[in-house]
């Protein structure tokens, strides 16, 4: 009996020591002949997948300029392509943790491409940091990413604090004196809030008023007639999608049209004109990441235009914010190599330090230690663009005013539409 | 090692006896899963499974190996305190990661408030759990039917949006950032400790006077009741247990991942990934959802790593194969066949 009991034992012992074994290969080593590898965990599936795939196309589209058209990232006397590890978290949080300790630990990677929220990017970073691997944060832009102290942390991004600074800076110098504030009470909303209330002290602005309603509310006639009472010059209002476009109904049937209106999401959502009509929205600023009209450029990847029409070409869609951060972020580390001339973590990661440039992204400079913005790695110099919604419904790039191609339009009284 | 014979494979296979040969397949595997329903021989492989588990990270295994290995374990735990509630008394909980929030939670705050050493916290998840689960429980569960169910998925949901809304408090979606110590050997051993205690638990609860009114509460609550048993308190308790267990899991795994939010700590595939892993495992059972655990993520991985980008469908594909051809997932399957073996034995004695 004890015989066949104690096989089975060190059978079953033995395949656990297989499965060990298995897992027990060493990570591989880079070779200098070989490409470089970059590892990129993304959300393809799971609730972020449509903005983790349009992340993922900004890698791609880098990669592929790389490989095809420069045949590779000079690296000292000579070119070394790029090899691309996508690996699929499925905006889980327990997987891109497991899958960032993988691309470190069994394939041997130094460079990793993050996902796209900023609650993934935390996560994976606490594997990155202690491991020294570089994390480039490709659509993370919270400011807690960058106030963490992290060494190996980029992103390209302008953060969270500074969506309405461009807007504001332009409509002080032009005689703006008094802000409204009406917002939803989710996280990042409220986090606008309170940069906006700052942003506008430090500039020498009033806020005159400040409503809040939930995210989910369909009437906010009572915020927005107290709004109306204090006359504010510029209503900024912080809120998602349907929050907007509430809004602008809400103003129409009160036919209340203050100077200048910022939104922070809906005006780059196309259904937001289509909805209302383009004579509704006419005059409605909102900030965005990057704008395919915004004069930037680079030798890599041409203008903002022509980024767009490549990406156009690649995908067949309109690229939003989202692939463009991706590639600048790339970018970026394909500038920091070859400045460095080498693919040592500790080189590059300086290199990054000192890298200030102008890209189809627009400038990109990161913060190091003893910024005085308190951020470590973020790209803090990048102004947030601000666009205008004119009389057809396009966007249109109004500042800051090196990158505009309009002037800031005042907004047309109801009456006249 | 003699493991290299090919007639020793499993300890579940059939071994290689006359008596055996001259019976058909199927009576072969339930003599075989007869066999491993000897409590010694049950014993005897959990020991030495648990051996191999403990001197395996000596071989050299990698973070991500390890990390591989201590996900697994932490599902263990999770699944079969899950088991508690929803197995044995049949009270699914379709909310029950709000107690890994609520752990998450406990760990983070103390530690950025109080600030407390993190490991002089993991004691307080439990508690909070358990507080949470007499709250919200008692009301609950003195209803009969599916109330409870959807009333934990609303728990599950206001908690985080709580989460959300206290920022000054809970840090909101900015979340809460440990001091990290990414230690995976240290919290394999954690995970593995866990998840062994919680699996031995559900054994002896099972055996217990209390499991037993659990399993009366599932079959027949109202015959359970006539017969003198407090339901509403079996209930309670199977509730609290399930509960301060899987907080004291979020609290450890809040540590090992050194950054929490709501997103995070409350995430919706926990609940559903619980379900599924039981489920395939086999909901009720003792061994059932250790069992679902370990296979789901390794299936998970092997498809992952064979299958590509479509992984995902492959994964479905086996899990609904899986529920079809096992209705009482793996375990349930399993103790059948023991039960039909043990009858088809005494048959044969009778007729002697």
């Amino acid at each position: 009996m004890w015989g066949r009991r104690a096989r089975a034992v060190v059978a079953g012992l033995a395949g656990l020591g297989l499965l060990a074994a298995g897992c027990a290969k060493p990570p591989v080593a880079d070779d200098p002949n070989g490409p470089i590898r970059i590892g990129a965990a993304v959300s393809d599936t799971g609730k972020y997948s449509i903005e983790g795939q349009a992340v993922k196309h900004g890698y791609e589209l880098w990669a592929d300029m790389v490989n095809d058209e420069l045949g590779g990232i000079q690296v000292g006397d000579r070119k070394r392509k790029v090899e691309m590890v996508y690996y699929d978290d499925q905006s889980d949080p327990e997987q891109a943790v497991r899958l960032t300790q993988r691309l470190i630990s069994e394939d041997g990677i130094d460079f990793i491409f993050g996902s796209y929220s900023s609650g993934l990017t935390l996560a994976a970073s606490a594997v990155t940091e202690p491991n020294q691997r570089i994390l480039f944060a490709g659509g993370a832009a919270a400011d807690t990413v960058f106030s963490q102290g992290s060494d190996y942390v980029f992103s390209p991004l302008t953060n969270t604090s500074r969506y309405t600074e461009s807007a504001l800076r332009e409509l002080a110098k032009r005689g703006a004196k008094t802000v409204g504030i009406l917002h939803t009470d989710e996280a990042p909303m409220v986090d606008i809030q309170t940069a906006t209330e700052k942003l506008a002290g430090e500039l020498g602005m009033r806020v005159v008023g400040t409503q809040r309603v939930p995210s989910d509310a369909n009437d906010i006639r009572g915020a927005v007639t107290q709004l109306r009472q204090s006359d504010p010059d510029v209503l900024v209002e912080a809120g998602h999608t349907l929050m907007g476009v509430l809004t602008v109904q809400t103003m129409r049937s009160m036919s209340w049209a203050p100077e200048y209106v910022v939104m922070i999401q809906a005006p780059t959502e196309p259904g937001f004109v289509e909805q209302l009509g383009a004579a509704a929205t006419e005059g409605i600023m909102a900030p965005t990441q990057w704008h395919s009209s915004a004069q930037f450029s680079d030798e890599y990847f041409g203008t903002a235009g022509d980024y767009r029409k490549r990406y156009v070409e690649r995908y067949g869609e309109e690229p939003s914010y989202m692939p463009p951060s991706g590639s600048a972020v790339a970018l970026s580390l394909q500038l920091a190599i070859e400045k460095a001339g080498s693919v040592d973590v500790e080189k590059v990661r300086e290199a990054l330090l000192e890298l200030d440039t102008e890209t189809f992204y627009g400038r990109i400079n990161y913060s190091g230690e003893g910024d005085p913005s308190g951020l470590k790695g973020a790209n803090v110099t990048r102004p947030m663009l601000t666009i205008q919604l004119n009389a057809k419904g396009e966007q249109v790039v109004v500042a800051p005013e090196e990158n505009a191609s309009a002037e800031i339009v005042p907004m047309k009284p109801w009456s006249q539409r | 090692m003699s493991s290299g014979t090919p007639t020793v494979s499993t300890p579940g296979a059939p071994p290689p006896q006359k008596a055996a040969q001259r019976l058909s397949a199927a009576p072969v595997r339930a003599l075989a899963a007869s066999r491993l329903a000897d409590p010694r021989l049950r014993a005897g492989l959990f020991a030495a499974g648990l051996a191999a588990l403990l001197v395996t990270p000596l071989f050299g295994l990698n973070n991500s190996a390890l990390l591989l290995f201590s996900t697994v374990f932490m599902w263990i735990g999770l699944t079969s305190s899950w088991n508690i509630i929803s197995g044995f008394t049949g009270y699914v909980d379709f909310g029950h990661g709000v107690f890994f929030g609520i752990g998450g939670y406990t760990a983070g705050l103390l530690v950025t408030h109080l600030e407390m050493p993190f490991w002089y916290t993991v004691p307080f998840a439990p508690v909070f759990g358990f507080v949470f689960a007499l709250v919200v429980g008692y009301p609950l569960l003195r209803l009969r039917g599916v109330y409870f169910s959807i009333a934990m998925l609303g728990a599950f949901m206001a908690m985080r949006e709580l989460a959300l809304v206290f920022r000054d408090f809970t840090g909101g979606s900015g979340g809460i950032i440990f001091e990290a110590v990414i230690d995976r050997t240290l919290f394999y051993y954690v995970f593995l400790g866990v998840a062994v205690i919680v699996v031995l638990g559900t054994v002896w609860l099972r055996r217990s006077q209390l499991g037993s009114s659990m399993l009366a509460v599932r079959e027949n609550e109202i015959g359970a009741e006539a017969r003198g048993i407090n339901t509403t308190m079996v209930k309670l308790t199977a509730f609290c247990v399930a509960g301060s267990i899987t907080a004291l899991i979020g609290s450890l795994w809040a540590y090992q991942t050194a950054f929490i939010d709501p997103a995070i700590m409350f995430r919706d595939v926990l609940l559903i990934n619980l379900a599924l892993m039981v489920t395939l495992g086999g909901l009720g059972t003792v061994w059932g959802p250790a069992l679902g655990a370990t296979v789901f993520i390794l299936l998970r991985e092997t498809l992952w790593e064979t299958e590509g980008e479509d992984f995902l469908v492959f994964f479905g594909v086996a899990l609904i194969v899986v529920v079809l051809t096992l209705p009482k997932g793996i375990a349930g399957s399993l103790a059948d066949r023991v039960h039909l073996a043990r009858a088809r034995r005494a048959g044969k004695e009778e007729s002697r």
